[in-house]
């Protein structure tokens, strides 16, 4: 059953702000993400498919898409650009999962080392810029983040097992 | 590995990985410790709460530009609408998003009216229903009193004296309600309490944690309305008004 133009519309206000804060976590982008979104509307409005919950078959096309997104790169421009090596961790990645980490990090790591995970990976600031704002080297930097991402990834997996 | 070795990689993985030779690269896809702390680290950038913010009108004009939409179609708009238009991507709120939607200040609004409708001709019927009542039991009364119409003020009274509501308005919040991170089962007896109505969550679902906003004036349609925006739930709601919650797809 084809959608009228004012369904269509509603359903595009309704899922696009989940949708972009899904597509941007996952690929950082704003643009592309828009991109994405809107290819996966353009099929949903030229589909004359009968789809029983347009809202969350919005929400897996774009996680999809993301996916392909990624999965189209090679190993050395998804480093780059930050992306999951493994597409599993995209798949099993829920909500719920980030907020634990992040609850996490705020009683589990010192004043320091959320200082240098914030600066280096919320602010996107470089090693440089995070050692001389918090005037410590660079190696120094480089040890906070490698023991900040040691001890969460030990707590998870002792949760885990 | 040494640990030099290690300590370069990462400061690279992590700081200009672009630098990043072949050989190094080979060098952390056979690391196990080092591809668990990369993931990690996606992880965390990944679930950094998003302040963006855009403007649904203009998202709106793109999408419908890029579909070829006919100028002479009229987007969906309104006033309340319009002071939404900003809305925020936040991946940690996003279940509120709908609660700011255009569209479901549309249907409240819509709503609203409706019900003022309502009541504006219940009021009228029952005032001439009562009024021809009154003519026919008092007939001197109503001879004396026919000459001055009913005020509104007097219509009002009789309706609420003598003929109390049948569908009484719905239960809304009185003041908003926010969870953060609360477990499904929390919510529900809150949200039973404040709409006086039963929600039953199922057992495989009682642990999941939201993040869940209502604003305050928010009825029992409105939690439906949020709560089906989770793929992993399914929400119903049988004739008596019960509300179950369980586990989608």
């Amino acid at each position: 059953m084809k959608l009228t133009k004012e369904q269509f519309e509603q359903l595009y206000r309704r899922c696009f702000p989940k949708a972009m804060g899904l597509a941007i976590s996952i690929l950082h982008d704003q643009d592309l993400s828009r991109d994405l979104i809107q290819d996966v509307f353009v099929r949903i409005w030229e589909s004359d498919s009968d789809i029983t919950n347009l809202e969350a078959f919005v929400y897996r096309c774009v996680r999809n898409a993301c996916i392909n997104q990624i999965t189209s790169l090679s190993v050395k421009e998804r480093f780059e650009r930050f992306y999951p090596i493994e597409i599993e961790l995209i798949e099993d990645y829920d909500q719920d999962q980030g907020e634990r980490l992040r609850r996490a990090s705020d009683h589990l790591l010192s004043q320091r080392e959320k200082q240098v995970l914030d600066s280096v990976f919320d602010q996107g600031q470089s090693y440089k810029e995070t050692a001389q704002k918090l005037d410590i080297s660079i190696s120094t930097v480089n040890k906070h983040i490698v023991n900040a991402l040691k001890t969460l990834r030990n707590h998870f997996k002792t949760i885990k097992s | 590995m040494t640990p030099q070795q290690k300590d370069i990689l990462t400061t690279k993985l992590f700081d200009s990985p672009e630098s990043l030779s072949q050989e190094e690269i080979e060098l952390v896809m056979s690391d196990q410790e080092l591809l668990e702390l990369y993931h990690t680290a996606v992880l965390f950038k990944d679930s950094k709460p998003s302040d963006i913010t855009f403007d649904m009108d203009k998202e709106w004009d793109s999408m419908s530009q890029r579909l070829g939409l006919s100028s002479d179609y009229q987007p969906q708009q309104n006033e309340m609408a319009q002071d939404e238009t900003v809305a925020s991507a936040s991946t940690t709120v996003t279940v509120s998003h709908s609660i700011f939607s255009s569209a479901f200040w549309t249907n409240r609004q819509w709503r609203k009216y409706a019900a003022v409708t309502a009541v504006f001709i219940s009021i009228t019927a029952i005032a001439a229903i009562t009024t021809h009542y009154v003519v026919n039991q008092n007939r001197e009364f109503a001879q004396n009193e026919s000459k001055e119409p009913l005020t509104p003020a007097s219509t009002q009274e009789i309706v609420i004296a003598e003929e109390p509501s049948e569908d009484p308005a719905p239960v809304v919040l009185q003041e908003e309600k926010i969870f953060e991170a609360t477990t499904l089962e929390e919510i529900a007896q809150e949200l039973s309490e404040a709409f006086g109505t039963s929600i039953e969550v199922e057992n495989n679902v009682k642990g999941v944690r939201l993040y869940l906003r209502l604003p305050q004036g928010s009825s029992v349609d409105d939690l439906l309305t949020v709560l089906g925006q989770y793929e992993s739930l399914s929400v119903q709601r049988d004739s008596n008004g019960k509300i179950f919650i369980g586990h989608g797809e």
